[in-house]
């Protein structure tokens, strides 16, 4: 895991100009970034290329970013989050519960890859019937599988308040679902 | 703890020793085992090798050629007109106050000590200092946080009743900060207000901190805080996303309206920006 010693001394770099050090960010949170995009924007070029903005527009911020003791992706979070609401507030695209790309399984049979695809959409549509702040806690703790400690710096709660909301969350998600439990 | 605060506990530990393991635990309500569907059909899919490894090249080709800083000319960072601004003010009170020393002491005076109006007093001359909406909002924020700091320590000190008093001048505090944001030119805003909301999130974070350690009686001051943050950041990021902050007034539901409506209702009146 990155240091908060190297990750302070490459954004200190970044902003006296050094654009290799702020690349060297950019390599290191662009899987974090990507995916947090993916999870939300379908298309793959559309999320490509907003992972690429959340970075550019990092980088034009760099003179105004202040530490203050948090993570560095917690500044890139609020950046894709903003991103991803106005692209999909201009274009309407979002992740759609049908014909969404499937992630490729080795060897399933043909009757166990269409249940696997049937259960992925009851869990799609039950997901966007939730809050949004349910929606985004199940995202980053178990889409992203982000620890705790990372996903109450990016939502800007306490860790105590995140693990109760993500349980609130699956447990709406559940009675999305109907699963019946006693 | 509260049941709900060990089941979400019990959760977290669960999902942490399936990280390793493909077997879904038996035991429980199902909730870790819902959990782990999850993330297992919906996870998102990784990168393209391709995109990837030609991530770096891209983003130098992309990035501005001139500094990470926007101006093309060298100005000071707000920090260091910060510091000059507060030491000519710290010297202009020294002078009215007769010696070098209680300005700089006022810097650390929480609500109720001697010094207190001293500092507050060179808040205010720093603000007389600062003209342009950008600065203005920055140093909003380091207000808030200012305030946010000191009730934190009057919270250690078992001081209640400065609490909610400073929790309130926090409150105007982001009332104003909210007012100025909406000045912001465009081609500052964006990077200005992520400052601000990201800032505002970290208060969130200290005060729920102090909530756990105050006294039942004085939680209350804490929620209304709490609450005003919250608002805060949705109207910080209405601004962002160019709404208006009525778009969000008071006692509206931020989370109204959003998201699709499980069955149909009468047509929306509200027109999207």
């Amino acid at each position: 895991m990155t240091s908060k010693l190297d990750e302070d001394e490459l954004i200190a770099r970044a902003r006296q100009g050094d654009r290799d050090a702020f690349a060297d960010l950019y390599q290191r949170y662009l899987p974090m970034m990507y995916a947090y995009v993916r999870a939300r924007v379908f298309d793959q070029a559309d999320a490509e290329d907003l992972t690429e903005q959340v970075f550019l527009r990092a980088f034009q911020s760099l003179a105004h970013y202040r530490p203050r003791g948090w993570p560095y992706s917690a500044f890139l979070y609020r950046i894709a989050r903003n991103l991803v609401i106005d692209h999909v507030r201009q274009t309407g695209k979002t992740v759609p519960v049908e014909g969404a790309e499937e992630r490729p399984d080795p060897s399933p049979s043909a009757d166990e890859a269409l249940i696997q695809q049937e259960d992925k959409r009851r869990l799609k549509q039950a997901l966007n019937r939730l809050p949004p702040d349910y929606q985004e806690v199940i995202r980053l703790r178990l889409l992203l599988s982000l620890p705790t400690p990372t996903a109450a710096a990016w939502l800007g709660r306490s860790e105590g308040a995140v693990r109760v909301l993500l349980f609130r969350a699956v447990r709406a998600l559940r009675r999305e679902l109907g699963v019946k439990h006693e | 703890m509260s049941d709900e605060s060990r089941r979400a506990l019990e959760l977290e530990r669960r999902l942490e020793s399936l990280v390793h393991s493909d077997s879904i635990s038996r035991e429980g309500d199902g909730i870790e085992d819902l959990a782990l569907r999850v993330r297992r059909s919906l996870a998102p899919p990784a990168p393209r090798a391709a995109f990837t490894d030609s991530a770096r090249g891209r983003l130098l080709h992309r990035l501005p050629r001139e500094s990470a800083r926007p101006h093309a000319r060298q100005v000071p960072s707000f920090g260091a007109v910060r510091r000059l601004a507060f030491a000519v003010a710290s010297v202009l009170l020294a002078f009215a106050l007769g010696t070098a020393g209680v300005a700089h002491a006022a810097q650390e005076a929480l609500p109720g000590d001697a010094l207190y109006s001293v500092k507050r007093g060179i808040e205010t001359a720093l603000w007389s200092f600062t003209g342009e909406p950008e600065a203005q909002v920055e140093l909003l924020s380091s207000f808030a946080a200012e305030r946010v700091q000191e009730v934190e320590a009057l919270a250690e000190a078992g001081n209640d009743a400065l609490v909610a008093q400073t929790l309130e001048a926090y409150q105007q505090t982001l009332q104003q900060l909210q007012t100025t944001a909406g000045k912001l030119a465009p081609g500052v805003r964006a990077a200005a207000l992520a400052q601000a909301e990201a800032q505002v999130q970290q208060h969130v974070i200290v005060l729920e901190r102090v909530k756990a350690q105050v006294p039942e009686q004085a939680q209350a001051a804490i929620e209304r805080a709490l609450e005003r943050s919250s608002h805060s950041r949705e109207v910080l990021e209405q601004l962002e996303q160019g709404g208006s902050p009525s778009d969000l007034a008071p006692g509206q539901d931020p989370n109204k309206d959003r998201g699709p409506k499980r069955t149909p209702g009468p047509p929306e009146t509200k027109s999207k920006p």
